[in-house]
């Protein structure tokens, strides 16, 4: 039975969403934070059933799946298994499942060569039953499993008949098109002929399955309400396994498509409760219109048991505490219970805020948070109610699961700041919870988030609560836990933050750095801390310090940035200031980058400004960054001793040009410390200041020009003179500007710098001049203009 | 009497645009309300949303959403809109020649099944200035495959920055004067605000392509849970919204829960908000005198978002004469 069409329920199309792209902003940002594991420290697949997870608080519809992903293949395993057993001992289960499922994949209307033929097989081996004719299938199936064999004859026959009406359930291509809605299947011979199959057929295994290739057949017909009666009719005889409570959703459809909501929600909830498989479906089309059709549908229930059934699935994504109310007063024992819980404390979670950080207004600069203000913030957020019911729970200690009360009500009691009373809590839990890796890790995270919220100034005594558990948090799990599940992420940056807090406090911006390092930033904006030298020597040292505490280590050890990073830093540093013998110094402290080779070759000058051309040309010398700032300071001597002036001032003033934004050699400022990125912008100011002045290169040419003796060396001067002007007007006309969009389009591209004039007044005459025309398109402009 | 007199003489001038809509939902069958609104204002061509192109949440391939269905066969001008998501066209490695072959083959598909003969087609997506470059390129191939007559939509800001986010290559484009703010808690209007369309209105005269001119007329309700928005709820009714005892109405524009129950199949907790947000008639003329004032070349249409029975209610039968008559 080929599966692979794709459902169009969860898909949100422009229709739904009014084809607006406000709906972007409308969500927060939604798609960014979809995946809660990054803000919570509350792992649901602890607590609850794996047939919940679509319905853990998610910002999508469903938690970790975008849509329903299994509409096609959902009972895949159930079917195949259901018959591999019906058919053990004649067929084997690769043939069994060729002929159920064949090829998963889908197909689309320019591969139709690839794909199998599992169902015209089918076809030729019910034409062989019928006329009795050998044919190609028969032929090749026959070698494979005996086709004389009753049980591999009904296989067959119900293959045939089930892919029939396929036909209208299933679609082949996401780019073909089907002029109708929906399509029906209105061969009512065929559906009569699949019922009287049913009527007369004794083996039970396939009688229940004819029941409900009838009930598909119905559904998908015209007269969808026969679906009804016969599923009334039948439904006291037939096994309450899959099959029907599958069947039991088609008479929910028709319902809802009859507009009777209250009976449609009301069966949902039922196969809601009582079939896993398709939680995720009955939460989807659950949908009561009013007010009514809930009430109505409430008083349809019999039992307390149907009752929490509809009040568990009106609690996804509806209101969680109202439905735990209901359905603890039911059925204290309930299931559902587990799954809306960890939706309640995630929802808790929501609204804290774990950046240490007050939010500002627009335009004003963001105020960091002590660690008590922080938790005055959170401290406020928590619902009382939905503290007030878990706290309620958790005493009453009559549910199926009491940890999932214990742990919930100790990490709410955590959050309010009420920490001895959440020890106790968590020792509670201890007594049931499972022996899982999960739990035992859940109760652990809590704990420790526990642990350290209670320290408002660090000691050395306090220290020690937490150090095996940071070591676990930051070492261990990354390398160790390989599963998706476990929520310690959060744990893992909150608690950088809360002691890069902590370590504020005590007036230790070094320690503070090392927990609070903005290792993520978005603008990708290098390090501001290093901006300040007496931060940048203290860092130094601590990390030199080989007598480090327990705590120094493990923040050392989480620091992204070691020695070598900063002294690779004053190296760049040191070089654009012009202070080379310092700047060899600390590159010859940075380990393999001295070594990294420059992308062209860096003492080359050229009229145009092109680093990948100067890339791709042939470099007789590969230069590396201590090499290169070698060449400098050799080049400096020389020039000291007044040793051939105007090659060294060139070159030099090349050297100095190419590792600024405008030159070749862009590599030997982009670091981790300084920044990356191709615009200017993309660097704080400091950085873009430093990578986008020119005057040392600027002033080498010029001692260049003054000692140079041809015309020809002059005209060059000038020129690469012009090129600096040119960048400094650049500079300053978009240093101010902080916003790429709110540059002045004023249209001048270009001015006439000094360096043109001069060019054009005095150099006309040499070849250089006839090269930059032919090369530098400003400078073409300006002569004919 | 008095008051029409008004109210005409404020706009009226002759090369009046034509009236066209834009048809928004997967059905295509039209009410009795439709219908007539379609026929007195002598509508020949309708903008239908053939469907929307979007991401397959597994395979990350592009894939068609929702196409439409036809319940009635039309005497229209049809013209098929494809809605392009954006993050299709921000994929890196799309396959802009495969995917432009498949849109013209499932438009054609759909044509020829419904037996609707077509000129033209428009391509609708929000691009930005990271998808501009793929979505330039399909713009190319759509025209080259095709060999029919293409436009698009225009986003403001695509017309104050179109040396940035440059200009499809389109026989024209049409300007989407709505979806001016941001969808928010505030009480700001996010659909309209003549505040917002000021700031771009004069670089409508420098813009190089020809435009015709899309406005609202459709309203909806901006559904706030603590001072977030939780959805937009469309086609709500305002009046009976007034008379629901579950809701009190708080100001002009914000209605208030006072429980929580479900209403037209949505969940509200208590205190959650309504914010509606609307266009008056008045606020369709500022934008037909606005948008007059400040074109470089007089619109050949006006098309309106979107011919929805619910949407029509709202106005006087003469509006859509009225707002024309601006041009």
């Amino acid at each position: 039975m080929k599966r692979i069409f794709l459902s169009k329920l969860f898909l949100v199309s422009s229709v739904t969403i009014l084809s607006v792209y406000g709906i972007l902003n409308a969500c927060g940002g939604g798609d960014d934070w979809d995946f809660f594991g990054y803000n919570s420290n509350f792992t649901p697949e602890t607590f609850a059933d794996k047939s919940y997870s679509p319905l853990f608080l998610a910002g999508d519809i469903f938690y970790g799946v975008g849509f329903d992903t299994k509409h096609n293949s959902r009972f895949n395993e159930n079917i195949k298994s259901d018959w591999g057993t019906y058919l053990k001992g004649v067929v084997d289960t690769t043939t069994v499942n060729y002929f159920l499922i064949g090829d998963d994949k889908p197909r689309y209307y320019s591969d139709e060569k690839n794909t199998i033929k599992n169902k015209e097989e089918i076809t030729d081996l019910h034409v062989f039953y019928k006329n009795k004719k050998q044919n190609a299938s028969s032929v090749k199936w026959g070698k494979k499993m005996p086709l004389k064999d009753a049980k591999v004859k009904s296989f067959v026959e119900f293959l045939y008949l089930a892919q029939k009406i396929e036909t209208v359930s299933i679609g082949e291509d996401y780019w073909s098109y089907d002029p109708v809605v929906a399509k029906t299947f209105n061969d009512l011979q065929m559906i009569q002929s699949i019922e009287n199959v049913y009527n007369t057929t004794a083996d039970s295994f396939l009688k229940n399955r004819y029941w409900f290739l009838t009930m598909k057949a119905r559904f998908y017909s015209n007269s969808k309400q026969k679906a009804i009666d016969f599923f009334n009719k039948t439904e006291s005889s037939v096994p309450k396994n899959v099959l029907y409570y599958r069947a039991l959703s088609y008479v929910a459809g028709i319902n809802y498509q009859q507009k009777k909501y209250a009976v449609s929600n009301y069966l949902y909830a039922q196969v809601f409760d009582k079939c896993p498989e398709l939680r995720i479906v009955t939460a989807y089309s659950f949908h009561p219109k009013n007010e009514a059709d809930w009430t109505k549908s409430l008083a349809m229930a019999k039992n307390n048991k149907e009752k929490a059934a509809l009040w568990a699935i009106h609690g996804f994504y509806k209101d969680e505490k109202q439905a735990i109310e209901k359905i603890y007063e039911l059925d204290p024992k309930s299931e559902h219970l587990n799954y809306l819980a960890t939706r309640l404390v995630n929802k808790q979670e929501q609204a804290l805020n774990n950046s240490f950080q007050q939010k500002a207004e627009e335009n004003q600069p963001v105020k960091n948070q002590t660690v008590a203000e922080n938790k005055t913030e959170n401290q406020s957020k928590i619902d009382k109610s939905a503290f007030d019911l878990i706290a309620k729970i958790s005493a009453a200690d009559n549910t199926a699961r009491p940890y999932l009360w214990d742990l919930s009500l100790g990490y709410l009691q955590t959050l309010k700041g009420d920490y001895a009373n959440a020890d106790k809590s968590f020792d509670k839990a201890v007594k049931t919870l499972p022996k899982t890796e999960l739990a035992g890790m859940q109760l652990r995270l809590l704990r420790f988030v526990n642990n350290l919220n209670k320290i408002d100034k660090l000691t050395d005594k306090n220290e020690k609560t937490i150090l095996a558990d940071l070591n676990w948090l930051y070492y261990e799990l990354p390398k160790t836990y390989k599963e998706g599940e476990f929520r310690y992420q959060n744990a893992s940056s909150w608690s950088r933050s809360y002691l890069s807090a902590l370590y504020k406090g005590k007036s230790d911006p070094v320690m503070s750095e090392i927990f609070g390092e903005s290792r993520y930033s978005y603008w990708n904006d290098g390090n501001a801390f290093y901006d300040n030298e007496k931060n940048l020597l203290d860092i130094k040292t601590f990390l030199a310090k080989p007598n480090k505490t327990e705590i120094e280590k493990i923040g050392a050890g989480i620091y992204s940035l070691k020695l070598k990073d900063i002294s690779n830093f004053q190296a760049v540093q040191a070089t654009f200031k012009n202070k080379i013998p310092e700047a060899i110094t600390f590159m010859k402290e940075t380990d393999s980058v001295q070594y990294y080779k420059f992308l062209g070759n860096p003492f080359n000058g050229s009229i145009k400004d092109c680093h990948d051309c100067d890339h791709a040309a042939y470099q007789k010398r590969k230069y590396t960054f201590i090499d290169f700032l070698n060449t400098v300071k050799e080049m400096q001597d020389k020039l000291a001793q007044k040793e051939d002036v105007y090659t060294n001032s060139l070159l030099l003033g090349n050297a100095f040009y190419n590792i600024s934004h405008f030159g070749n050699g862009r590599t030997f400022y982009e670091i981790s410390i300084v920044g990356y990125g191709s615009s200017p912008y993309s660097f704080r100011d400091s950085m873009k200041k430093m990578i986008t002045n020119c005057d040392v290169s600027k002033t080498y040419y010029q001692k260049a020009l003054q000692a140079a003796t041809t015309k020809e060396q002059k005209a060059k001067c000038v020129y690469l003179i012009a090129k600096c002007e040119r960048n400094e007007y650049y500079n300053n006309k978009y240093n101010n500007v902080t916003n790429w969009w709110s540059i002045e389009d004023d249209k001048i591209n270009f001015i006439a710098w000094n360096g043109f004039k001069t060019l054009k007044k005095d150099y006309s005459d040499t070849q250089y001049y006839k090269d930059v025309i032919a090369e530098c398109g400003y400078f073409n402009t300006y002569i004919n203009q | 009497m008095v008051l029409m007199v008004v109210l005409f003489s404020a706009c009226s001038k002759n090369n009046k645009p034509v009236i066209a809509f834009y048809y928004w939902k997967t059905n295509l069958k039209f009410s009795q309300t439709e219908k007539e609104v379609l026929k007195e204002n002598d509508v020949h061509k309708l903008y239908v949303r053939y469907f929307d192109i979007g991401l397959h949440p597994e395979t990350q391939s592009p894939i068609p959403i929702s196409p439409i269905h036809f319940q009635e066969n039309t005497s229209f001008e049809i013209v098929p809109v494809v809605f392009i998501q954006n993050k299709v066209m921000l994929q890196t490695n799309l396959d802009i020649e495969d995917l432009a072959k498949k849109t013209i083959h499932l438009i054609d598909e759909i044509n020829k099944k419904n037996k609707i003969n077509y000129t033209e087609i428009q391509i609708d997506c929000d691009w930005t200035l990271n998808s501009k470059d793929n979505y330039l390129k399909f713009i190319e191939q759509i025209k080259k495959l095709s060999q029919k007559k293409l436009s698009a939509t225009i986003r403001l800001h695509q017309v104050k920055y179109f040396r940035k986010t440059k200009i499809p290559n389109v026989d024209h484009g049409v300007l989407m004067f709505y979806n001016m703010g941001t969808i928010a808690p505030d009480s700001l209007n996010s659909i309209y605000s003549q505040k917002i369309s000021a700031n771009y209105l004069k670089s409508l005269k420098k813009y190089p392509l020809n435009l015709d001119y899309a406005l609202p007329i459709y309203s909806w309700a901006v559904h706030i849970r603590n001072n977030k928005v939780v959805g937009l709820r469309s086609k709500l009714n305002f009046s009976e919204l007034k008379k629901d005892k579950n809701f009190v109405q708080i100001n002009s524009i914000f209605f208030k829960a006072r429980q929580s129950n479900y209403k037209n199949g949505v969940y509200y907790e208590e205190n959650d908000l309504l914010k509606i947000e609307s266009i008056s008639a008045d606020d369709l003329k500022e934008m037909g005198e606005d948008l007059s004032e400040n074109s470089a070349k007089a619109p050949k249409e006006i098309i309106f978002y979107d011919l929805d029975e619910f949407n029509l209610k709202s106005y006087e039968k003469n509006i859509f004469e009225q707002v024309i008559s601006c041009f």
